[in-house]
């Protein structure tokens, strides 16, 4: 360790000749690994924007109980106090039927002007229910066994696909993380391997000298994690710059869709990309060191 | 200084280099390794870098059991000889002063140590003049010249040189054998293994003769070849 440290200076100077040696394939790999790492970074980042949507989304999960007609005021908050004791219900509340046609005249908006057809208000009262999306199945089950409930409208088609949409973003961010590991550990062992080997009688010398082991393959180590840092700062220049443009085209168009706060979501990209970088380079390098000693 | 012990190298495929060898060089002692190509004298060399291991037999040098050391032990044998190859084996990126540095960087010297250490060794050698140069710049003797310093520069108690001059002319190859007595007259104990007979018939030193792996002759002031009472001629 001491050794490391002493030739530092000695370690980057090598490094920086190793790469020159090999200038063009050191560029191409940058290029490369920075391409794959920002496909990485957008994954990331879409995995990250559509966890808050699912979350925003999920946050105002409900259902509409509706009771039997005959049931009286007394009998429906009854049924709302013990839907609140359901496990998975966060909250619920009685809708008025006046209050169930003003939210109808609040959607339709200037359409509203059909409701005025019928003589009388022609919805029902019911109960909303907020519910925990996770907990829907155990909400429904436990609804079907209280009296008094006629009708259940769970909207469980629309709660599901969003659902597995978040589900997929999350399979296709470990399909992708995988995918970025592997690719940039293979060429980045072989670009360390091919540099051992062009260096061989070198190294070979520098043995016969007695540099320790350490010594010799530092700089290749070295050479790993810059070509990955390199290809981190590219690709973490890159996400952020196309995140920004996103953020300004969704912004406008598209105002209703819950989004990450954008600085923190590029602060976050930014320090993972670079810390996978770092982690790819070294655990790479070890990879290339260790076939160049077996070859 | 070095010991041989009854030590037998065969390679995988059969050949036998050396066979049974029994050597002391003692410490202070200039001593020549001469014989033909195929005698066993590179892997005699090999065997004391332990870049070689011996089939059999026990291997003693500067200290070091070299025959049951450790992987982990071999840089600190290394880096307590002083090794000059017939290439020279310079690093070509680096420049004369920094391949010589190189020696001193992976024994964990300071740098002010080194920067003290490395224009001393270079004046020694004759090379101060050319300590920015790169090796592709200098003669085959600047260039074995360097490959000494860099031998020399952590003061080792022995120098291994492996055919120091064969690749020179014989004008440059008396300049590394006088520099090589020098080095000799300071105290470091110098093995040089080489077929060069009018170096080693005109300095006089200890001469090892080895033929077929076999070592024939073991003479203090000796010469390169011998003409036994049975009219051969021996190594």
């Amino acid at each position: 360790m001491k050794n490391i440290f002493l030739n530092m200076g000695y370690f980057l100077k090598e490094t920086i000749t190793v790469m020159r040696l090999n200038l063009l394939s050191n560029i191409l790999s940058i290029f490369s690994t920075g391409l794959i790492l920002f496909i990485l970074a957008m994954t990331i980042s879409g995995w990250r924007i559509s966890a808050k949507a699912a979350e925003a989304i999920e946050g105002e999960a409900e259902i509409s109980v509706y009771f039997d007609k005959g049931m009286d005021n007394q009998g429906a908050l009854k049924l709302v106090e013990s839907i609140k004791r359901i496990e998975g219900v966060r909250d619920s509340r009685l809708i008025g039927e006046s209050e169930a046609y003003d939210r109808m005249v609040k959607i339709l908006g200037k359409d509203a002007q059909v409701l005025k057809v019928f003589d009388d208000n022609p919805f029902s009262p019911f109960i909303e229910v907020k519910i925990n999306l996770n907990a829907m199945d155990h909400v429904l089950e436990e609804l079907d066994h209280m009296t008094g409930i006629q009708y259940i409208r769970d909207n469980r088609d629309v709660l599901d696909r969003l659902g597995n949409i978040t589900h997929l973003f999350r399979i296709l961010g470990y399909l992708m993380g995988a995918a970025v590991g592997i690719a940039t550990l293979v060429i980045l062992s072989h670009m360390i391997r091919l540099g051992m080997q062009n260096n061989r009688e070198q190294i070979n010398t520098l043995r016969l000298l007695g540099a320790p082991g350490i010594f010799i393959a530092f700089p290749f180590l070295l050479q790993g994690l810059l070509l990955t840092l390199g290809g981190g700062a590219l690709a973490a220049a890159l996400a952020a710059f196309a995140l920004k443009q996103l953020y300004a085209r969704m912004a406008g168009p598209l105002p209703f869709i819950p989004l990450p706060p954008g600085g923190a979501l590029i602060s976050g990209m930014v320090i993972v990309i670079l810390s996978v970088s770092a982690v790819l380079g070294i655990v790479g390098s070890l990879l290339g060191l260790l076939s160049a000693r077996n070859h | 200084m070095i010991e041989f012990r009854g030590v037998t190298k065969k390679y995988p495929n059969g050949t036998v280099a050396l066979k049974n060898i029994n050597l002391k060089v003692m410490k202070g002692e200039f001593a020549f390794i001469i014989g033909s190509s195929g005698s066993g004298k590179s892997t005699l060399i090999k065997l004391i870098l332990k870049e070689e291991d011996a089939t059999e037999g026990e291997i003693h040098v500067n200290g070091y059991s070299v025959s049951t050391m450790g992987r982990k032990q071999v840089p600190y044998l290394r880096r307590s000889l002083g090794v000059v190859f017939q290439d020279f084996r310079l690093l070509p990126n680096k420049t004369v002063y920094e391949n010589v540095a190189f020696g001193m960087q992976i024994t964990e010297a300071l740098p002010r140590e080194i920067r003290r250490q490395v224009p001393m060794v270079l004046g020694l050698v004759g090379l101060s003049k050319k300590a920015n140069v790169y090796p592709s710049q200098l003669s085959g003797g600047e260039q074995q010249r360097v490959a000494l310093a860099r031998a020399l520069i952590n003061k080792p108690a022995l120098l291994v040189a492996d055919e120091p001059t064969g690749n020179l002319d014989p004008e440059t190859s008396w300049e590394i054998m006088k520099l090589l007595t020098e080095i000799n007259h300071r105290g470091t104990t110098v093995l040089v293994a080489t077929h060069e007979k009018t170096i080693v018939d005109a300095m006089k030193k200890r001469v090892i003769a080895l033929d077929r792996g076999v070592m024939v002759r073991d003479e203090q002031k000796g010469i390169y070849e011998d003409e036994s009472k049975d009219g051969q001629v021996h190594y």
